[in-house]
């Protein structure tokens, strides 16, 4: 089989560096990850199996890099992100009374989505808002808006199932929902 | 049958952009948001959300590699083949 490491980094390198740079928040860090993935995949090629699907076959890689990442530097006193511990609590009743009903209101948003010149404050924004999702949550939420990465792939990329994966996006866009409405739109209505 | 409520209705909105949801869950998802703003203004959001969202995937500096370390990671990938396994890391 013909794999070319050039092909993948036109292919599917903004992806991955979307990606990373959500999960480390630095810029230089998140471009490296990019080159030892695609370094990484390349040494491994032998393992690439085309069932899988060449995205989802680097995601994986570059999964294992990131928390690699993270390994290292919680080593040299570096802080390991949050972990999950708000997955025990039922994130859902933050969102939703026990009779259903939405808790915090949702608001009348501008018409618009973005002008151009607004897409990079935005992004300042929304990166706030995923920081403060648990790790599983922000992880299924990027590799779906952000990286693109459709729902069959992210479930073999983060290794659950399909309903999990439904459940994870639901509750990732509640949250980030409620949180641009409060920091970009500066509102919400309580009942 | 008492229809859903918004917490299900919310969860259904989510669940169609990954899926195709069956025609009585589409069903209960059309009347609800008849009879509810708050959901109607929650699918309005998540359709915002998409168009942001694209919009932020397009935009340099965030949305994508720059220039720069494009041409470098090219550059190394160029000298791949006398990559041995596991070579020291970069950094
Ligand atoms: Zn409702």
């Amino acid at each position: 089989m013909d794999l070319k490491p050039e092909e993948w980094l036109e292919a599917h390198g903004d992806a991955l560096y979307r990606y990373a740079l959500v999960r480390t928040g630095q810029r230089d860090v998140a471009e490296d990850l990019v080159q030892e993935t695609l370094l990484a995949a390349w040494r491994g090629r032998d393992g690439f199996r085309a069932a899988s699907g060449e995205r989802t076959w680097l995601f994986g890689i570059m999964k294992h890099k990131i928390d690699d990442h993270f390994r290292r530097t919680a080593r040299t006193g570096g802080v390991l992100p949050a972990p999950d511990e708000d997955t025990a609590v039922d994130e859902e009743s933050l969102e939703f009374g026990e009779d259903g009903s939405w808790r915090t209101r949702p608001g009348v948003w501008g018409g618009d989505p973005l002008g151009q010149a607004e897409a990079e404050e935005f992004w300042q924004e929304l990166h706030r808002c995923l920081e403060r999702l648990p790790v599983r949550l922000r992880e299924g939420f990027v590799l779906r808006e952000l990286s693109g990465l459709e729902s069959r792939q992210i479930c073999e990329v983060l290794e659950i199932s399909e309903n999990n994966l439904y459940v994870l996006l639901h509750r990732a866009r509640l949250r980030v929902r409620s949180c641009l409405e409060r920091s970009w739109f500066g509102g919400g209505e309580r009942p | 049958m008492i229809g859903p409520d918004c917490h299900d209705v919310a969860y259904l909105l989510s669940r169609a952009r990954e899926s195709r949801l069956t025609r009585r869950e589409r069903w209960a998802v059309r009347m609800h948001l008849l009879i509810c703003v708050y959901c109607r203004r929650y699918a309005r959001q998540l359709r915002w959300l998409e168009q942001a969202l694209a919009r932020v995937r397009g935009s340099g500096r965030t949305g994508r590699l720059d220039e720069e370390a494009r041409a470098r990671i090219r550059a190394r990938l160029d000298t791949r083949e006398e990559t041995r396994p596991n070579p020291p890391a970069d950094r």
